[in-house]
């Protein structure tokens, strides 16, 4: 608290010397405008940077996340196949800092005071605020997921959220029995990251294919059907030759209880028996922005796709997983790309900054085996009530491996290009 | 009724500032430096050069399933903001937006 009032405090001191001379009476009261950042991800970082950078120093960026090192949710699928390292996946907040002159607070913003625009961080300062930017992705539905606890998740990882749960999921992995059964239960839509359940069973696959080929994997689905469903299931052939069985709620009719101490996922149709297991919940919008009433009954924050702002705040734009984006996915391409939508937007509305027609665009690449990747995307554009898919793609069945390995290329080095086009 | 409320140049003439604003969808894939990467470089291209590819990849004369989609929705005025932009950036400095 003392610290951010006497920073706030020097620059608007600053502020009104330096301008003293040549501004109207009006301009001396004016302070330099504030926007504020709550979480650090693919969403949050993005838009600090944006805000920073096309503003030039006339915006003051104050970005709230609670962790000095990001580990990405997307690409940590690969960590668990061995094809990456997990210090791969980690990126410092340095260079926002340095190179931006973003004011990164390494704490948790505790509540959004939307009166009084400001933002309480868990240690009790408050950050006021002009503009707020909320990217604080999903949390989980424990009452959607019947059984599953945080209890569960140490048993049962979720690695849903990056960080030290993946790393969890992968020492499970490798210490499961010879011959075990591993039950993967994916999550009802909407969720963050669509084809990751699929990609991550197919990553397991390959590592048992090499350390223990007898081993079995189940995917209890709570939805008929999913992204990139035959792409998956063509791959799961060629490769994994019948250790991988899907099995939607039609099949077993419903997961009825999930029970961490006995190891078993029951459902209509049968109690499954798992060596190690991987439960992703249902998910809903980050809490911070659930309790500032910015979600509606579905537990998503409506947006105005043209500037991302809230539909229920002007003050405030939504970005990332906790937005309800439509028709975009709830990926980390998207929310960067929705960042920039809501960048712009917030510079325009604090310094009056041009504008222009705002573009979206996403890729979801999943990688099924070693060098065979594939992808699904959109550009989109703003529609009055949702955004409106411009142009559609996904790879095609039986291609090339040559394309394929083209396509796994490609999204190692999309990976370098979007963290550093999110963290500088 | 959204596009009356933007600065949206229809011509094809070169707007740098527009430019800056449409790459920032390219910087998501692209880096801004010369860094070896799986993706090609598009800093410092002579802007005949970066429209004619991207005229190729919206004709589906070049195949990209990315490329293809998002060079769909560029239209002339866009391709020459956008090569205009990538053409002033030096190649061997890192930059971003």
């Amino acid at each position: 608290m003392v610290e951010l009032t006497r920073r706030k405090f020097t620059q608007l001191a600053g502020a009104s010397t330096a301008m003293g001379i040549l501004a109207t009476p009006t301009l001396l009261q004016a302070a330099t405008p504030k926007v504020v950042v709550i979480g650090g991800g693919a969403g949050g970082a993005t838009a600090a940077r944006y805000v920073a950078s096309g503003s030039k120093g006339a915006i003051n960026v104050t970005l709230i996340e609670p962790t000095k090192k990001y580990y990405t949710c997307f690409f940590s699928n690969l960590y668990l196949g061995g094809l990456r390292s997990y210090e791969s996946l980690g990126h410092s907040y340095e260079k926002l800092a340095i190179n931006y002159g973003i004011n990164v607070v390494h704490d948790w913003a505790a509540a959004i005071d939307r009166d009084k625009k400001q933002v309480v961080i868990s240690s009790g300062s408050k950050v006021p605020y002009d503009r707020l930017i909320v990217s604080p992705g999903i949390d989980f539905r424990y009452d959607a997921t019947p059984g599953y606890s945080i209890a569960s998740a140490n048993v049962m990882p979720h690695a849903w959220k990056s960080g030290s749960q993946v790393q969890l999921l992968k020492a499970r992995i490798a210490a499961m029995k010879q011959g075990g059964t591993f039950v993967l239960v994916a999550p009802p839509n909407p969720y963050r990251c669509p084809p990751g359940p699929y990609e991550r069973a197919s990553m397991i696959a390959r590592i048992f294919s090499e350390t223990n080929p007898e081993a079995q994997i189940i995917i209890l689905d709570t939805k008929e059907k999913f992204s990139k469903q035959a792409l998956f299931r063509e791959g799961w052939d060629n490769y994994y030759d019948g250790m991988i069985d899907w099995i939607p709620p039609s099949v077993h009719g419903g997961i009825i209880n999930i029970d961490h101490k006995a190891m078993t996922i029951e459902t209509d149709l049968d109690t499954f028996e798992a060596d190690a297991a991987c439960v992703i919940p249902a998910q809903t919008a980050g809490s911070i922005a659930r309790n500032a009433a910015l979600a509606d009954e579905s537990g998503w924050c409506p947006i105005i796709p043209a500037t991302m702002q809230s539909r229920l705040d002007e003050n405030i734009h939504v970005i990332g997983d906790a937005a309800m984006a439509t028709s975009m996915p709830k990926s980390g391409f998207s929310a960067n790309s929705q960042a920039k939508v809501a960048a712009q937007a917030a510079r325009h509305a604090l310094t009056g900054s041009k504008t222009f027609e705002p573009r979206f665009v996403n890729t979801c690449w999943s990688l099924i085996a070693p060098d065979d990747g594939v992808k699904v995307g959109a550009t989109f554009r703003a529609g009055t009530d949702r955004i409106e898919p411009i142009k559609k793609f996904v790879s095609a069945l039986g291609e090339d491996p040559a394309i394929r390995k083209a396509t796994y290329d490609e999204s190692s080095s999309w990976y370098d290009a979007i963290t550093t086009d999110m963290f500088g | 009724m959204l596009w009356c409320i933007y600065s949206s140049p229809v011509r094809a003439e070169t707007d740098l500032e527009y430019g800056a604003f449409l790459a920032s969808v390219c910087t998501s894939c692209h880096l801004m430096s010369s860094k070896k990467s799986n993706i090609p470089s598009i800093i410092g291209w002579e802007e005949k050069d970066l429209i004619a590819v991207l005229v190729a990849y919206k004709k589906g004369l070049r195949k990209h399933l990315v490329m293809n989609s998002i060079a769909s929705d560029l239209g002339p005025g866009e391709m020459a903001s956008l090569a205009a932009y990538f053409a002033g950036l030096n190649p061997t400095k890192e930059k971003q937006y």
